[in-house]
């Protein structure tokens, strides 16, 4: 019977020894390195390999360890590009089929692992390594999610890919050539495309195309994805996956992009970049501790207030006193994205019915959506095109935006004429089953409701949604599209009928000869005024055909503390940690005033 | 005892064999194409073809004949069924890392929260529950009981989000969120959610394990040992309690595998790198293998704990005969 009082005493004597040891460690919080910029990622990193990487979490990581041969010039708008690590701009043939382009010399990968390459410093990049990380990505065996940018635009590359499909992934001859990436001498890259593509150019500023180091890549194999070598201004010094990751200076980087490498800047020259030399970012899967770190000043920079806490950060459309108080600052930014319901346009009731399109675009209210659900943050649409590209214009009138219920009854009434009878009740796929989906789900409803349409909600999560949408398996759903380049065109790609098949980005289903025929001349043509005005009459006809209801543009509220510098928001491109700068004296002076506590 | 043992093992097949084909046709079958939330928004059909060879999920199903016709009667097993069922998981779909080495750098994290949380809870349920029932009716059992129904009855997730708000954001008490490598670091992280799971779990443990020393109370050899003079803490300590250790260990034993798999909100919301931030990450993003390999490893814990479970009960309660 003494054993059943051991057992007791046992399990008292553990627990006060776990209560003592969680007492000793309160002393143990891990220092914080003053020099670092801090911030946080909302996910989980699946790869730091530019060839694999095509989310908005990876993007940036990628772009401050890796270049590209070109980028977007930090902080100018309208977005303007210059040659990063191609020495100038690409020399294009007249028929717009080759593209040659220069490299710049003396720039080296850096290993900061010290393994493959024992001092750290790697080779210098050349237009052979150009062309193998091109190679890369299209490798059947490593089969990028970025190699739909490359399927059907470079000469050769199909022989490539069949290749690389019935040869062992270790078996694979990189140093086979592929007409499209011709070496031409060791600074010399030329590019030979199936059709003449002005995107071109922002494709080579874009992850897929940033220049990897051959030998790192043979030597880690499959975890190259979490050993980047590359050339840009950071390099990876920790990571721990799903805690941390650890960027410091890359110690041989040029000091500036747009410079060579046989002329760095000096290690003293005071507009050498990067010029906070540590940046940690630390991941969370919750945006609400982010918040209360964020307001205990461990954060340096968020790129957007959580939902939750929206209320808390923004009084009368500003910034809550109480956080200006602490020294933030914000940031309301203009993403180049537009929110959107679609119509399926292969249904039958909605694909033959405009007048029941546009009614329903009409009876939406989208400043009451936007107040409802995005706290007022964010502008209500008048096209697909948001302001932030070239060719929206704020004067040009969309009658089918403003929310006109009058018009769009008597619009019902044609509808009815050509549905032959009442509007059979139209199926509406959410994108998330959560609270927030569920009650826009509802107010779409109860907004078609008033003009005598009858919207069912299907709430699927993320992946379920994708899968409907691409086998078209939807009449109504929401949806949206964010910039990949700063062209109208990545926008209007979105109803060119030979987007349609194979799950293409089409996913409106919409097929107008007449907006193909404009889309075809204008995807050829270089930025000029006539581009710009068959862009408008694209738009005039998107407007009028009404394939989607044109919900709202998003916003971001970027908040930065005052001691972080020269923050500015960039659509495109990498390389933007490089450019800010950190004024530690007030920082340290902040926290010694008492306003935190770590 | 060793027919009793293979008896059970025996079971367990089937057991675990349905867990593993309900989870399988879940996430194979009726869950969306992973290669095409894995392509992205711009697909081509080259690009998926490429991407379901690297998943491995153009083989076939449940069986491969193509390949036993090619290579022999055994290849008929080559698919991705048997492939599960033989432990071959590929690869996270996501990251590309080996599941077990993912499992295996996980696990020790969650077990350093759970294992300590779930110590503390069994021991402040076990002495309270004792307490309380040995003073029935008075007002410290009126005051338990109702602290205990209000921790039963309030989400776990607002005790959590709110203990992070007060000991972390407002109190600063602890750190609000995070991990770091290093045994204090890691202890000074881990301080809160300990906390907050006993906070949370204390409730019902403390009503089963009340009610459960009450039912014993009220035995004869209970009021034998009073009328003999045995002192009030012996009779609790030395014969109830040995008694109320039959459901312990039945909970305990049962909690085990779970204490591995972790907690799936607790380690989201503090930032917990497990095995629970695991989970919830792959069921959202599809990734099958991590799945799979969870839910397989799981099944097979906790079959194996429920054989355990029957051993200590013999070892505990001698009246208890494994036939």
């Amino acid at each position: 019977m003494r054993k059943a009082k051991w057992i007791f005493v046992g399990y008292l004597a553990l627990v006060v020894l776990i209560v003592a040891g969680i007492a000793i460690s309160f002393s143990a919080a891990p220092p914080r390195n003053p020099q670092a910029l801090t911030l946080p990622i909302l996910d989980s990193i699946r790869t730091l390999d530019p060839a694999e990487v095509n989310d908005d979490i990876g993007h940036p990581l990628v772009g401050s360890l890796y270049e590209g041969l070109y980028n977007y010039k930090y902080g100018v708008k309208p977005y303007t590009m210059f040659p990063d690590l191609a020495s100038q701009m690409p020399q294009i043939s007249p028929d717009g089929l080759v593209w040659t382009i220069k490299l710049r010399k003396g720039i080296h990968f850096y290993d900061p692992t010290k393994k493959v390459f024992s001092d750290g410093i790697g080779p210098e990049v050349k237009a052979a390594d150009v062309a193998y990380s091109f190679k890369r990505v299209g490798d059947f065996n490593l089969a990028s999610p970025n190699y739909s940018w490359f399927d059907g635009l470079f000469v050769g590359l199909d022989k490539w890919w069949e290749y690389t499909k019935n040869t062992p992934k270790n078996k694979v001859d990189f140093d086979r050539p592929v007409e499209g990436f011709e070496v031409v001498d060791d600074y010399t890259i030329r590019f030979h495309l199936m059709r003449p593509d002005p995107q071109f150019i922002f494709l080579l500023a874009h992850d897929p195309t940033m220049i990897v180091c051959r030998r790192a890549v043979e030597y880690w194999g499959d975890s190259f994805r979490q050993h980047p070598v590359g050339t840009g201004a950071y390099a990876l010094v920790q990571n721990l996956p799903d805690q941390r990751m650890v960027f410091e200076e890359n110690p041989i980087y040029r000091g500036k992009s747009d410079i060579d490498g046989t002329t760095p800047l000096a290690k003293d020259d005071p507009s050498r970049e990067p010029h906070i030399k540590r940046v940690e970012y630390q991941y969370f899967a919750e945006t609400l501790p982010v918040w209360w770190l964020l307001k205990q000043g461990y954060f340096d920079l968020i790129a957007d207030i959580p939902k939750d806490a929206f209320r808390q950060a923004i009084k009368n459309g500003e910034l809550a006193p109480e956080l200006t108080k602490l020294g933030l600052r914000r940031i309301p930014v203009t993403e180049t994205a537009t929110d959107y319901i679609s119509f399926n346009m292969a249904d039958p009731v909605l694909g033959k019915n405009k007048p029941l399109r546009q009614a329903m675009s009409m009876a939406f209210d989208r400043t009451k959506y936007v107040n409802d659900f995005w706290m007022g943050v964010g502008q209500p649409a008048t096209s697909v095109i948001p302001p932030t590209l070239p060719t929206y214009d704020a004067s040009e009138k969309n009658p089918y935006t403003g929310l006109n219920l009058l018009a769009a009854q008597a619009l019902m009434e044609q509808a009815k004429r050509i549905q032959g009878g009442p509007i059979p009740p139209l199926k509406l796929l959410m994108r998330g089953a959560d609270t927030t989906s569920r009650q826009m789900g509802e107010f779409m409803a109860t907004q078609m409701a008033r003009i005598g349409v009858t919207l069912e909600p299907e709430y699927r999560d993320w992946a379920r949604w994708q899968e409907m949408t691409d086998n078209r398996q939807t009449q109504v759903f929401d949806s949206g599209w964010v910039a990949d380049y700063p062209d109208e065109q990545d926008f209007y790609q979105l109803f060119y009928s030979k987007n349609i098949p194979n799950a293409g980005v089409n996913s409106f289903v919409y097929s107008n000869p007449a907006f193909d025929a404009l889309y075809e001349k204008a995807m050829v043509m270089q930025d000029s005024p006539e581009r710009r005005e068959l862009y408008k009459q694209m738009n005039r006809m998107l407007n009028e055909d009404c394939p989607g209801i044109w919900v709202y543009y998003r916003m971001q509220n970027v908040l930065v503390y005052d001691w972080v510098q020269e923050y500015s928001w960039m659509d495109y491109g990498y390389a933007w940690r490089q450019h800010l700068t950190l004024d530690q004296a007030m920082r340290t002076k902040a926290f010694a005033s008492g306003v935190f506590r770590h | 005892m060793a027919a009793y043992l293979a008896r059970k093992l025996l079971l367990m097949i089937p057991t675990i064999l349905g867990i593993v084909v309900l989870t399988f046709i879940l996430f194979r079958v009726v869950a969306p194409d992973p290669a095409m939330v894995l392509a992205g928004k711009m697909k081509s059909p080259n690009q998926l073809e490429a991407l379901r060879a690297r998943l491995g999920t153009d083989r076939p199903r449940w069986l491969n004949f193509a390949a036993a016709r090619e290579h022999g009667f055994w290849h008929v097993f080559d698919s991705q069924f048997f492939n599960v069922l033989a432990f071959r998981f590929r690869p996270s779909y996501r990251t590309n890392e080996s599941v077990w080495e993912l499992m295996a750098r996980k696990a020790p994290v969650s077990l350093a929260i759970q294992l300590p949380a779930f110590f503390i809870e069994l021991g402040l349920q076990l002495a309270i529950a004792l307490y309380t029932a040995s003073r029935r009716g008075k007002p410290v059992d009126y005051v338990v009981t109702f602290l205990s129904v209000l921790g039963m009855s309030v989400p776990a997730l607002s005790i959590y989000i709110g203990a992070q708000y007060l000991f972390g954001g407002y109190l600063r008490w602890f750190p609000i969120a995070g991990w770091s490598p290093g045994f204090f670091y890691a202890i000074h992280f881990a301080a809160l959610p300990i906390l907050v799971s006993v906070i949370v779990g204390l409730g019902w443990g403390t009503r089963f394990y009340r009610t459960t020393t009450l039912e014993e109370i009220g035995n004869d050899y209970v009021r034998t040992a009073r009328a003999k003079g045995v002192a009030g803490s012996d009779v609790m300590l030395t014969h109830v309690f040995r008694n109320v250790l039959i459901p312990v260990v039945t909970n305990t034993v049962v909690a085990l595998p779970f204490l591995i798999t972790g907690a799936l909100l607790l380690e989201r919301l503090f930032q917990i790198p497990g095995m629970g931030g695991l989970l919830v990450d792959a069921i959202h993003t599809q990734d099958e293998p991590v799945v799979m390999a969870v839910v397989y490893v799981t099944a097979v814990a906790y079959c194996l704990m429920l054989v355990l479970t029957d051993l200590l009960y013999s070892w505990v309660d001698p009246r208890v005969a494994l036939k």
